[in-house]
């Protein structure tokens, strides 16, 4: 386990404060865009965040983790709720006051290959936020200096296009980019998903090392269950736009108390362990257009099904809110 | 032991493209039984698709099957005329891909895609098989089968899909499933359910399946035995049990320990430099720029294959007396990065 070193003063903030965000996309329809629905992708988001830590946002496809990463950048406009960064709030800023707290929080995307201008070489690609963000210093020097920092030569790679890179080399000029303004925090939506598993060993073994030297804070996505294990302090499980449980992540792995956090655990298969305690879910996630009533999650619930009908109405008309109990935060009528 | 399903021998196919000729496949032997589910694991670019797709001759220009032999009941398939391929697919051997929703014609109903399935193999008529089709529905798990029936492919999700096209790979009663990255894309909940329904299938129909995979979780839950494929070579096989639990390859090993694992969250220990470019592969063994146990010997010959208990088999010299001979690595190992 990582220890968190902290100074008081940092235990007191948050880094980032995330209010009741929501993501609502509108479905329009006919002639005069009539507004007729709206897509929940990321329906009343709270949590905080705290410097030095590996937060990761887990879930399955469609249940709003990258709405909500690409939110927290203000890479979209929130229907509502707000960001906090240091007691700063993100939506009352813009211009340039807004610029400068992005220089803070940078990105990591998912598809390495495609986040990289193919008609730039690899030294270009990491200036560009140096210059764009105006760097005092040499840029030259600050640009062989974060290439050697992700394990890339600046001598052989410095004037070569991504299509001439592997994709580990891509994720590697990614992640230096990301880091070039110095940032505290890094939002990394599925940054080792398209790699092959020996490449995404040693990018979760570069990130891990560059959050040790920098004290760098994470956001982690990811549907991957095993990398979230080994890189992850705290997880918050998605469900359907919302967060359904959120909890250090030893507690989320090993008493996980969310009928849905328990099966999406129990789903991941492992090497080398049998899988005698199997809950499979029945049926896929529902259409955030037109999410259930009651809990979102009742329809495949395992445990509503075995309630008692008194009990299991209530899951089908009251929504849970997501409330603390010990160390855990959890959506739930019936848990813990 | 019964003699096998599928025996195939000293396999090599190449692609002939303008950098060069791409060796995917290089000289790989192994052996199905009936009713025997085989993991074939390996990172891209490891030849674990184009050795399967091999066994069907389903390799188009500009690969080609350059020798070797593929037996199935004893008879070679890279002799097989047209009509005796057509035959063997689908029939005998079927086959299913990544993508599902890629793999249906989104301009035809799922029902009409299984009928003709169906009647591309037996002689049946259009009623009969469309009731067929709903029992091939009902079976891999797909609620409600006789109105999913009349349904296009993009109403069915990612997994309904695959289990859609699942079914129709069943409506030949096939003896060998060859399932290639079957629950790549999906997501983890639905993967599962996809999981069991091949351990179900399998069970039920004592059907042998391959499946090529590079995910080692996915091969534990299903597989009795597993081919551990690197750059076109079979770098080790053996009981699954075995291959986890006592790994004789360097690269095995090192894979292991670079997958992230529930029940290990402690390091994990990355392997360094990416797979070589199958176009100018390294001497001797391919492994060797990469293992931590190559000595100069490593770059010489290709490794012998070494038998263990179990049926386990190592292509590696560290079990060799030359190996032990030869003198270490006499400089600093330099390592392509990434």
């Amino acid at each position: 386990m990582k220890t968190i070193e902290t100074t008081a003063d940092e235990t007191e903030q948050p880094v980032l404060q995330v209010r009741n965000l929501k993501k609502y996309y509108p479905i329009t329809s006919g002639l005069l865009n009539r507004h007729v629905g709206d897509v929940r992708a990321v329906d009343g988001v709270s949590f905080d965040l705290h410097a030095g830590e590996t937060l990761a946002i887990v879930g399955e496809s469609g249940c709003g983790k990258s709405t909500l990463a690409e939110t927290l950048l203000r890479l979209h406009e929130p229907t509502e709720g707000d960001v906090v960064y240091r007691g700063q709030s993100l939506a009352e800023l813009s211009g340039t006051a807004l610029q400068r707290i992005r220089r803070e929080i940078q990105m990591i995307f998912q598809d390495p290959t495609a986040s990289l201008n193919d008609r730039m070489s690899v030294g270009r690609i990491v200036a560009e936020p140096l210059r764009i963000h105006g760097w005092d210093g040499d840029v030259d020097e600050r640009v062989a200096e974060l290439l050697e920092e992700v394990g890339l030569s600046p001598g052989d790679h410095h004037d070569r296009f991504p299509h001439e890179l592997s994709g580990g080399q891509c994720q590697r000029v990614g992640i230096a980019r990301a880091l070039a303004l110095n940032p505290s925090v890094l939002v990394a939506d599925e940054p080792v998903s398209a790699l092959d598993v020996s490449i995404q060993a040693q990018i979760l073994a570069l990130l891990d090392a560059l959050q040790d030297e920098y004290g760098l804070t994470y956001v982690f996505v990811s549907h991957n269950m095993s990398v979230v294990r080994h890189i992850a302090d705290r997880v918050a499980v998605m469900y359907l736009g919302r967060i359904v449980e959120l909890a250090d992540v030893e507690t989320i792995f090993e008493d996980p108390q969310h009928p849905y956090t328990e099966s999406l655990l129990s789903s991941v298969p492992d090497v080398g362990t049998e899988r005698t305690d199997r809950i499979t879910l029945h049926g896929s996630p529902p259409d955030p257009i037109d999410p259930p009533e009651g809990c979102n999650f009742h329809p495949r619930c395992p445990l509503a099904r075995e309630l008692a009908e008194d009990d299991r109405a209530k899951c089908e008309t009251e929504d849970p809110a997501l409330v603390s109990h010990d160390a855990r935060d959890i959506a739930c009528h019936f848990r813990p | 032991m019964s003699a096998p399903l599928l025996e195939v021998r000293d396999l090599v196919t190449q692609f002939h493209t303008d950098e060069g000729v791409v060796s995917a496949v290089d000289g790989i032997s192994y052996e199905v039984h009936a009713g025997e589910t085989v993991g074939v694991v390996g990172e891209s670019g490891s030849g674990k698709s184009v050795s399967v797709r091999s066994i069907v001759r389903l390799i188009s220009s500009p690969g080609k099957i350059e020798r070797g032999e593929v037996r199935w009941k004893g008879k070679n398939v890279l002799e097989m005329t047209p009509r005796e391929l057509r035959q063997l697919r689908g029939n005998e051997i079927a086959m299913i891909f990544q993508e599902p929703r890629e793999a249906l014609d989104p301009a035809y109903t799922v029902g009409y895609q299984i009928v003709e399935a169906i009647q591309a193999h037996r002689d049946v008529p259009n009623g009969e098989a469309r009731e067929e089709a709903i029992e091939l529905l009902a079976e891999v798990g797909i609620p409600n089968p006789s109105e999913a029936i009349s349904r296009y492919p993009h109403e069915y999700s990612g997994g309904m899909a695959q289990r859609a096209l699942v079914a129709m790979a069943l409506a030949g009663e096939p003896e060998l499933l060859i399932a290639d990255e079957p629950t790549t894309g999906l997501d983890v909940t639905i993967q599962a359910q996809v999981l069991e329904l091949f351990a179900r299938l399998q069970r039920d129909r004592e059907m042998a399946l391959i499946l090529i995979t590079h995910n080692l979780g996915v091969v534990s839950e299903l597989c009795e035995r597993v081919i551990v494929m690197y750059a076109g070579r079979i770098a080790e096989r053996g009981p699954l049990d075995r291959i986890v639990e006592e790994p004789k390859h360097p690269y095995t090993q090192t894979f292991l320990e670079s997958v992230p694992r529930l029940d290990n969250p402690g390091a994990i220990d990355p392997i360094e430099g990416t797979p070589p470019n199958l176009s100018d592969p390294p001497s001797g063994c391919r492994f060797h720029p990469r293992c931590p146990e190559a000595k100069p010997i490593c770059r010489e010959q290709q490794p012998p294959e070494i038998t263990f208990e179990d049926d386990q088999m190592a292509a590696c010299y560290v079990y060799t007396d030359s190996y032990h001979r030869s003198p270490a690595e006499p400089t600093t190992k330099h390592y392509e990065d990434d």
